[in-house]
């Protein structure tokens, strides 16, 4: 089985980077790749200029892997567990408590401190998890499904310090399948499907390069059919109906500003009350452009 | 509506698999072998009688012990292991009750136990056919060895529902089975000739399954005190069942209660520099627990061997006084490796199944600094009992040379040698253990099955190879000194390269297999189906 193929892509410093797919995309052996815990059987990772094979110790010290399971200790208090990974990264002792205290304030768990990580709710646990990524303040934070099975506050809370974190010049990729999130979240967005690399690029240019043409909303004070009748005979319109009281206008294309469609409707007589763009949500834009198929 | 729905998922389950058949064939296969080595040796002067009598007898210890220690691999963690898992709680969430669970748990655990115990049963009927075996003694040992294999099961699954971690649920079996199979007799020869033994013999005795066997085997047979035994140790396991169903509804929802902190009487150890040592030291069971336990069964050799000591000339009270501090000190081995065996393998082998050991490796961590830390945290947990070990045999090598209990030279020589051997093989069998345990760890995520593969490796070679040259002995005339030696040299060699084999995987594999992260080296049949099959090359550079 192939998990990835030809995946060729390319995350700048300072990134906040979503990584989209399907369940067995190859989402997280990607990850696992770049986190030196998997090796690839061809191709090259380098994280940082150093090879993820070669140079896989230099690699482990720049980056900071949290997986989609929390694989914590959970009879631990939680500065255990922080103290626990700042040894193994070679903290020194007299160091480790002063970094403990800051990546527990950062994470917002410092009242925290003595709970036993099993007594944690679930947003708590991967917060911790987060915390014990940040312990050695890597560069690199590779991020798999953070805000799975946390609620709604959690989930802002979550994004809210990954943006803190990006603030502070890290370098931050991000697997979720929340993609709303991820849609305000990250300045760029890679979309892979059984292993293949499908998009590559700034979010605004996954919806430029998927959309297929512009969809404009439309309500009217009265007579609907012959707003229609004046849209259609646009060519820049390619199709108008009505729905749901309001009328659904599809230009040609995603370059035609939609302004034509206010300007011609009040040219024909029509009384305009409201001429809305339909923004086409990263959501859709996945839907689109994969299959939903896995490995 | 179906009547135990997950027994009869369970009973399907195994039906299909292909381990519950393989398991029956090559059980019947071992006493089938054991049985033609057997006849192979025979001397002239034994009768074919002789060669079936002793067959009998010695299957049929060797297949009680199995029955009466599969508890502990088969049961002791089956319920706890769920509700470590958090999974438990949703087969409660269903119309089942905790009978269902229970008798599910069971029949899915002993299931292959039970194969591989039939496909026993027509080779052990083979001494009927030669004679010196009654047909009356074979069904009760048959019998004998089903209840007991039920009573082990039962408490495992009692035990389990009570647990939350493996090695207490484990422990704890082993430790019923023990006191059941072993402390009960003991304490009824110690008071054999009081006056009270009569009246408590009932209590001693009849729950405790090695003395049904000892009935089962009797000629003439004992069927009053067999029948009596029988009864009792059928209803103390349904017992025991029945307060598992009783009490699982109940304790499935203190998951939370059971997450208790570490020890803070280790916390200097955070000061150790292996970050690995640390961990694992602070995980280790309670001194108090090891040394309470281990204690107590010194404490017995001990009391043995001064009443050795005291006793006057040589008669039985010495003797048997002696016999009675060398048992307890050969428990006191076994019980200290299987500890090792446990607490070796546990790390890894927990680690494995939380993930955390995928943490660990993208740490800058190395595994060789990863194996080292959790072979010291092992020296750490295991010196001073390998020390009270060897002290026990050293006690008793003092006694054999101040008292000389057995008289004669040669038997003397044969006692010496066992004292000092086991000396030696508590060294040799550490180091196979410790590397072993860890190796299992890391390649099976279900603890007790990590213990068990372990135990296997280690102790079982040996212990199969002396039972077939003591059972030749009475036919074929080796000489006891001879079949020590035999042992001893086999047991550090198997040891040995046991060892090394498992240390050099430890050093070379240790990524690559927490990467594959699937329990190979874990489906005896898996040689079976490579057979044919062109070898896979490696994926990933060493």
């Amino acid at each position: 089985m192939v998990a990835l193929n030809s995946l060729d892509l390319t995350v700048y410093k300072g990134d906040l980077f979503g990584f989209i797919g399907s369940n067995g995309a190859g989402k997280t052996t990607t990850l696992r790749i770049l986190a030196t815990f998997l090796t690839p059987t061809a191709g090259q990772a380098i994280v940082l200029g150093h090879d993820v094979v070669r140079e896989a110790d230099a690699v482990r010290h720049v980056i900071g892997y949290m997986p989609d399971f929390f694989g914590v200790y959970k009879d631990m208090e939680v500065t255990e567990y922080l103290d626990f990974f700042g040894a193994c990264y070679k903290i020194p002792t007299a160091q480790r408590e002063k970094t403990v205290n800051d990546v527990l304030e950062l994470v917002g768990l410092s009242e925290k401190k003595g709970a036993l990580i099993g007594a944690l709710s679930r947003g708590m646990q991967q917060r911790l998890g987060l915390a014990r990524v940040l312990i050695h303040d890597p560069q690199v934070l590779l991020l798999d499904e953070p805000a799975s099975g946390l609620d709604p506050r959690a989930r802002i809370e979550m994004m809210a310090i990954l943006q803190e974190l990006q603030k502070m010049g890290k370098t931050i990729i991000i697997s979720s399948h929340i993609l709303s999130e991820l849609q305000t979240l990250c300045n760029r967005v890679a979309i892979i499907e059984r292993g293949k690399l499908i998009y590559s690029g700034p979010v605004q240019g996954v919806r430029d390069q998927m959309a297929t043409g512009r969809i404009v909303w439309v309500r009217v004070k009265s007579d609907p059919e012959k707003a229609i009748e004046i849209l259609k005979a646009r060519a820049e319109v390619t199709e108008a109906v009505t729905n749901d009281g309001q009328i659904k206008v599809t230009l040609v294309d995603h370059e035609t500003d939609h302004s034509i469609v206010a300007e011609a409707l009040v040219q024909g007589g029509a009384r305009v009350l409201e001429v809305r763009e339909d923004e086409l949500g990263l959501e859709e834009v996945f839907l689109r452009v994969t299959r939903g198929e896995t490995q | 509506m179906t009547f135990l729905p997950i027994v009869e998922r369970e009973l399907r389950v195994a039906a299909r698999q292909p381990l519950a058949f393989l398991l029956r064939f090559f059980a019947a296969l071992i006493a089938t072998l054991f049985w033609l080595t057997l006849l192979g040796a025979r001397s002239a002067t034994t009768t074919p009688a002789d060669v079936g009598q002793t067959f009998f007898s010695v299957a049929s210890v060797l297949l009680f012990i199995g029955c009466a220690f599969s508890g502990v691999f088969l049961t002791a963690d089956a319920i706890s292991n769920e509700k470590r898992d958090g999974t438990l709680g949703l087969l409660f969430l269903t119309d089942l009750r905790g009978y269902d669970v229970v008798l599910g748990k069971l029949v899915s655990s002993s299931v292959r136990a039970a194969y591989a115990l039939l496909g026993v049963f027509p080779v052990l009927a083979l001494p009927l056919l030669l004679g010196g075996v009654t047909a009356g003694q074979f069904w009760r040992v048959v019998l004998t060895l089903l209840i007991t294999l039920y009573l082990s099961l039962a408490i495992g699954i009692a035990i389990s529902a009570l647990a939350h971690q493996s090695r207490t649920s484990m422990g704890a079996t082993f430790l019923s089975v023990l006191f059941l199979a072993a402390v009960l007799p003991l304490l009824y020869y110690v008071i054999e000739d009081w006056p009270v033994a009569a009246h408590v013999r009932f209590l001693l005795l009849w729950p405790n399954p090695s003395f049904t066997l000892a009935c089962a085997l009797e000629t003439p047979p004992n069927l009053t005190d067999y029948w009596s035994s029988l009864a009792v140790i059928v209803t103390l396991a349904t017992a025991m069942l029945v307060a598992a169903s009783l009490a699982l509804p109940r304790v499935w929802q203190e998951r939370s209660r059971s997450i208790r902190p570490m020890r803070r009487a280790q916390a200097s150890a955070r000061f150790i520099s292996n970050p690995v040592e640390w961990l694992s030291i602070r995980q280790q069971p309670s001194a108090l627990l090891v040394w309470g336990l281990l204690g107590a069964v010194a404490a017995i050799g001990i009391a043995f061997a001064i009443h050795s000591v005291l006793s006057p000339g040589t008669g039985r009270w010495m003797r048997s006084s002696f016999l009675l501090a060398f048992v307890t000190a050969f428990g006191a081995h076994q019980l200290v490796k299987y500890m090792v065996a446990a607490e070796a393998s546990r790390r890894f082998s927990e680690d494995l199944a939380s993930g955390a050991m995928e943490l660990l490796l993208v740490t800058p961590l190395t595994p060789r600094q990863i194996v080292e830390g959790q072979r010291r945290a092992l020296w750490h947990f295991a010196c001073g009992p390998l020390c009270l070990c060897a002290l026990l045999n050293v006690l008793l090598l003092f006694l054999l040379i101040l008292k000389s209990p057995f008289g004669s030279a040669s038997t003397s020589f044969v006692w010496h040698l066992t004292t000092l051997g086991g000396i030696i093989l508590l060294g040799t069998d550490y180091y196979a253990l410790s590397w072993l345990g860890m190796w299992h760890g890391l390649t099976r995520k279900r603890h007790h099955r990590a213990v068990l593969h372990t135990l296997a490796r280690v102790m079982l070679p040996t212990w199969i190879a002396v039972f077939v040259i003591l059972t030749t002995l009475g036919t074929g005339g080796i000489g006891m000194d001879h079949v020590l030696m035999f042992w001893f040299t086999v047991s550090v060699i198997a040891s040995v390269m046991s060892g090394q084999f498992a240390q050099a995987r430890l050093q070379q594999d240790f990524r690559r297999t927490v990467r594959a992260g699937v329990e190979f080296q874990e489906k005896p049949w898996e040689w079976l189906e490579r057979l044919g099959k062109q070898p896979v090359a490696a994926q990933e550079p060493a």
